[in-house]
């Protein structure tokens, strides 16, 4: 991780997600919530939510370390 | 589900299975680095909070802290000793306050001991006038009984002779009131006159027992009157207790 990863860069990049994949993200990682639990308590299918986690982190790579990447280079 | 187990969002079993799969999976194994390195990049998100790994260790910091200051903390105040007050002063100061002890326990036992002595003394006297008292009023010649007169209707009384030599004890009660400038004279009675036996001043109480020292042997009868403070030479008041031998 590099230190030009700052805090508001961040926020920012997991703001730009879609609200279902930041909202699965978000309750996961500073929620503490299992992908079980976020799929009870939203109403979502247990499948849905593992798709959202994966795409929300996919997309996420995409803007702070691909982008860090190619800025480096 | 290499992102749920980058995020940790698996359950115990779920994440231990998918663990070993990862073990024969080397596709998973590098989906897992992808997904591993966005999770590490989400603690920067955080204004101040630490990331899992700081903020477990701090928590376990803490809790160990308290646990050893509850542990090892001072249960009790310590004494603040004295240096220069060695083991053998602790003795000797024992050893004095012991005596003083022991000192303290003995003269009070000897004071009490006195006092018990003093009083069993007393009880003695009590008994032995009470022994002589019981024997004079069971001897009904050393009784003279005394009803009151027209003058004390309600008054009477009883002379008990308590010794040979004549030493005598007059029970009297309700007596009537008398002038303060007046008080009771007891008269020994017989063929040659009246001999004054002694005076004695009215009581509050209804019953009261006066002693004389009096030779009753030559009295036929014994009298009380009410005379003048002192008493008179012979009988010149009313006579409020008369009685016979």
């Amino acid at each position: 991780m590099s230190a030009s990863l700052d805090n508001q860069r961040v926020k920012q990049a997991i703001y730009t997600l879609p609200d279902e994949q930041g909202e699965a993200i978000t309750l996961t990682y500073y929620g503490g919530q299992t992908q079980r639990e976020i799929a009870e308590n939203t109403g979502v299918p247990l499948g849905t939510v593992k798709g959202r986690m994966r795409l929300g982190l996919q997309k996420l790579r995409c803007m702070l370390i691909d982008t860090e990447s190619r800025d480096s280079d | 589900m290499a992102a749920e187990f980058a995020l940790e969002s698996l359950v115990i079993d779920e994440g231990d299975a998918h663990r070993d799969h990862l073990r024969a999976c080397p596709v998973c194994r590098g989906l897992l680095g992808e997904f591993q390195a966005v999770v590490n990049i989400l603690p920067v998100a955080l204004d101040v909070t630490p990331t899992r790994s700081e903020l477990k260790d701090r928590i376990l910091a803490e809790a160990r802290a308290d646990f050893e200051s509850e542990v090892t903390g001072p249960l009790v105040e310590p004494l603040k000793s004295d240096p220069k007050f060695g083991w053998r002063d602790w003795i000797t100061l024992r050893v004095f306050t012991l005596s003083g002890a022991v000192a303290v326990v003995i003269v009070a036992l000897v004071v009490w001991n006195i006092n018990l002595q003093f009083r069993l003394d007393d009880q003695k006297d009590v008994n032995s006038d009470q022994a002589i008292l019981v024997d004079a009023i069971a001897d009904a010649s050393a009784t003279t009984l005394l009803p009151g007169t027209d003058k004390a209707s309600g008054a009477s009384g009883s002379l008990v002779l308590t010794a040979p030599e004549g030493d005598a004890l007059l029970f009297v009660r309700d007596m009537p009131a008398i002038p303060p400038d007046r008080e009771f004279q007891v008269w020994s009675i017989n063929d040659s006159g009246a001999a004054s036996v002694g005076v004695f001043k009215p009581a509050p109480a209804p019953a009261r027992a006066v002693a004389f020292a009096f030779d009753f042997s030559e009295s036929d009868a014994i009298g009380v009157s009410i005379e003048p403070i002192g008493g008179s030479a012979a009988p010149t008041g009313d006579i409020v207790m008369l009685g016979t031998r």
